[in-house]
């Protein structure tokens, strides 16, 4: 019983586990033409791909050139491709499409892309490198954020344009906005505020309930209490057979060892998800897990990336 | 009423000097030395409220009278009666200016009470009362007490059973186990101030009561002889287990058992009636009265004190500024994420609405019915069926939250989950307002509906996460929205907290022969 438990138990997880790794694969990997345009001043560069031609070439030559002046620490890339997706995780294949193009031409120096997918219709900001540091999930979610509105009414010149000055922004060190959160923020702040206090009073107004030990304290008692004459077994009982008890209390056992490491592992996630990337991820605007895990680290064979986007 | 030898003044009894005392020629007599006082009766002056038909004593025949069941203060003229004289009575230790400043210490605590409240709290304010205690002397004899005693046996498999039977030859009283005897004296209120120190208690002689109001007998005898036998019982029953007899024997005691062997045996002879001093301050809240005491002889206070919905909400306004630069710190709420949060609040908010609706409806309930009809020791505890659908709340949160963390984990179909967790809030939410918070409401004095925009919220919240749309402002407008919902059903808390703090303005009935001793 205890074996047979522990087999279908180990079954579905490895199970879980393989689905998630073959539905998450893309099928095809037909890489996008990169080109190259140096800064003339140091080793790094700006990687432009548009094989679809979304953006006019009045606009690219704008969106190069600003993107030059970001070159001073890290590469720039600006892709605009039509992945191939599967299944359920659309934002994943674009992110590994990009880690993929990126690592073809610039092996794993600092560098952040932005990346327009037609085909998932995802927009991502993917980092490589120190930026991964400098620019963190929660960072590539706001910019996405703030610029999806552009994909979405086919303004893709302006949105990659606006996507490298926030970019920009957030490499200097500085802050871009993001109302919708704030305002979220603030109703949060709010009411967690109104059930604090709410505590508070009633900690405040509990009245305590004097026991009746507290009671009895000031009653005059006079207890006597003589020896116990006499006490026998009467009414004995036997219970029938437990039998299985032990195994069946291993059974129970083994069950709950699954549950309880398996909700510690979920909430060491999520914890690892709230401090790195400020929320969950996924959704139609996801931000991803720095280093390691679904994108990046062990599975794509690189270094340090952070990345998020928006669906348009 | 007494009448000073000197001058004819009326006495009033001197807390600090413990005598009775002329206020005109400050003659003063020890109680004591007054002629012994044994008749049954002593003559005062009775009135009655004419907002609220309760009726008090005092010794003057014109006053300006306070009633300290609906606060009202009003001059009447009294009639001359007897009152019953008590067995014995405590008089007051503490003074008007010490039982004030225990009062205003229990008042600082209250950050959230009206101001009017705390300004209130002034020697005007509080009167004091004799109320009358119904006193239990409770004796037990032999008894035959049960011990159960299982054991496992494990290399046979099976329990074994023992119950022994233990006779013991005992001789136990317990003198002076007390209850207040005051319809009108809410339990919660007089347990609140408790004990008193009878050693302290003296003979009755009316001079104690000079200057003083006092309460009359209106509640039966019997209403708390189960109650001073339980003490009485469990008390025994400590120290029966503290025996090494029934160490030595390893048998538990079954205690529910025993208990109610012991209450059968024991004997309560005529019960007596002693008069306790308590400073009282009654307040008018609305249709309902706020009630603060002082025990008259230990000085320990107590007050139930409403909130001000205004101060509630300013203390909440400077507690969330803080909290927001930390949030803004540490997190930022994708949009989905937004929604199913504010969700997963709104449904704590609705379980701790749906518990405080019921407290008030129940306490409300409770209020108006006789003492002598109820037990005076219920805790008011949720219904059965408000515990079960408590329970499954709880069981899908505890559930539902690591699995939604899990899937995430297996990089599952997010909106399918946020939609999924979002439903399923939505139909805790619907189940427990149709099944408990409606039916409270009925009941309830005052209908609020703060509650219907939780529930509205969450079915928007699940749409919007049906559709699904592109733009994050209806995410995060939804969220707002439902935050500022639920926060609007914050004040309905307010409202039934206040509602537990204060009783319905007492209304009471003529009665006749239940002012007479047994």
């Amino acid at each position: 019983m205890q074996n047979r438990i522990s087999k279908i138990l180990t079954g579905l997880i490895a199970g879980l586990f393989i689905a998630a790794i073959v539905l998450g694969l893309p099928f095809s990997s037909e890489a996008a033409k990169v080109t190259e345009y140096a800064n003339g001043i140091n080793e790094y560069k700006v990687f432009y791909s548009d094989d679809n031609g979304l953006i006019s070439a009045k606009d690219k030559e704008e969106i190069i050139e600003y993107a030059k002046g970001m070159t001073e620490n890290c590469n720039i890339g600006i892709f605009v491709f039509e992945g191939e997706t599967t299944g359920f995780a659309k934002e994943d294949d674009t992110v590994r499409l990009t880690e993929k193009l990126y690592r073809q031409v610039a092996n794993d120096d600092n560098g952040s892309v932005l990346v327009i997918d037609m085909d998932s219709r995802y927009i991502e900001v993917v980092n490589f490198g120190d930026n991964a540091y400098t620019v963190n999930s929660y960072d590539c979610a706001t910019i996405t954020d703030n610029i999806y509105t552009y994909a979405r009414n086919e303004q893709y010149a302006q949105c990659a344009m606006k996507g490298l000055e926030q970019l920009d922004t957030i490499l200097k060190g500085h802050r871009i906005p993001n109302s919708m959160k704030v305002i979220s923020n603030i109703a949060f702040a709010l009411f967690i505020a109104l059930m604090i206090n709410f505590i508070v009073l009633i900690i405040s107004s509990k009245e305590r309930r004097v026991s009746n030990e507290a009671l009895m304290e000031k009653v005059e008692k006079k207890v006597d209490i003589k020896e116990f004459t006499n006490y026998y077994a009467f009414n004995k009982q036997e219970n029938l057979k437990v039998g299985d008890a032990k195994t069946f209390i291993g059974n129970v056992s083994i069950l709950a060892y699954f549950i309880v490491k398996y909700f510690l592992l979920a909430v060491w996630y999520t914890i690892l998800g709230i401090l790195k990337s400020g929320g969950g991820s996924g959704g139609h605007s996801g931000g991803g897990h720095s280093g390691g895990g679904r994108s990046g680290g062990g599975r794509s064979g690189g270094g340090h990336t952070s990345h998020g986007g928006h669906r348009f | 009423m007494l009448r000073c030898n000197n001058c004819g003044g009326n006495y009033r009894f001197d807390i600090k000097t413990q005598k009775i005392v002329c206020p005109y020629c400050e003659n003063s007599v020890d109680p004591e030395e007054m002629d012994k006082f044994e008749a049954k009766t002593y003559d005062t002056y009775k009135y009655e409220c004419p907002q609220c038909g309760g009726s008090i004593n005092a010794d003057d025949n014109e006053a300006s009278v306070f009633c300290p069941y609906c606060g009202l203060s009003t001059m009447l003229e009294g009639k001359l009666s007897k009152a019953s004289s008590p067995d014995y009575i405590i008089p007051f230790k503490k003074t008007k200016e010490e039982c004030v400043s225990a009062y205003k210490k229990t008042v600082r605590k209250a950050i959230y009470a009206p101001r009017r409240f705390k300004k209130e709290g002034n020697s005007e304010s509080f009167r004091g009362v004799y109320i009358p205690y119904w006193n239990y002397d409770v004796k037990q004899g032999d008894v035959d007490l049960e011990g159960v005693d299982p054991q496992i046996d494990l290399s046979n498999e099976k329990t074994v059973l023992q119950t022994y039977k233990m006779e013991i030859k005992m001789d136990t009283e317990y003198k002076g186990i007390n209850f207040d005897a005051s319809e009108a004296f809410d339990d919660e209120l007089s347990n609140s101030i408790a004990p008193f120190n009878l050693e302290e208690k003296k003979a009755f002689a009316p001079g104690y009561v000079s200057g003083f109001y006092a309460d009359n007998t209106d509640v039966a005898s019997k209403t708390y002889q189960s109650r001073a036998k339980n003490m009485a019982s469990d008390y025994t029953l400590k120290e029966v287990n503290k025996r090494k007899e029934s160490k030595r024997f390893k048998a538990k005691i079954s205690k529910e058992k025993n208990l109610h062997i012991l209450n059968n045996a024991s004997v309560i002879e005529k019960p007596g009636v002693g008069l306790m001093p308590v400073w009282f301050m009654s307040w008018k809240y609305g249709d309902r009265i706020a009630y603060a005491c002082v025990n008259g002889q230990t000085g320990k206070a107590s007050g139930k004190i409403p909130a001000s919905s205004l101060k509630y909400l300013l203390f909440s306004l400077i507690t969330a500024i803080p909290l927001f630069f930390i949030l803004n710190i540490f997190t930022m709420p994708r949009p989905e994420v937004a929604v199913v949060m504010s969700n997963v609040l709104a449904l704590i908010i609705l379980l701790i609405y749906d518990t405080y609706l019921h407290r008030s409806v129940v306490k409300d309930e409770m209020g108006r019915i006789n003492k002598d009809k109820y037990s005076s020791n219920v805790i008011i505890k949720p219904t059965k069926a408000n515990k079960n659908i408590r329970n499954l709340l709880i069981i899908g949160l505890a559930v539902g939250i690591p699995l939604y963390y899990v899937s995430i984990y297996f990089s599952m179909y997010y909106v399918a989950v946020f939609l999924w967790i979002n439903v399923a809030i939505a139909i805790l939410e619907i189940i427990l307002t149709f099944t408990s918070i409606v039916k409270d409401i009925k009941k309830a004095s005052q209908k609020r509906v703060a509650f219907i925009g939780i529930i509205v919220a969450a079915i928007v919240s699940s749409i919007v996460l049906w559709v699904d749309p592109i733009s994050d402002v209806f995410f995060y407008l939804t969220s707002v929205v439902t935050l500022v919902l639920s926060g609007i059903a914050f004040l309905d808390l307010i409202h039934y907290h206040n509602m537990l703090t204060t009783i319905p303005m007492p209304q009471f009935a003529k009665k006749g022969g239940d002012d007479d001793a047994e």
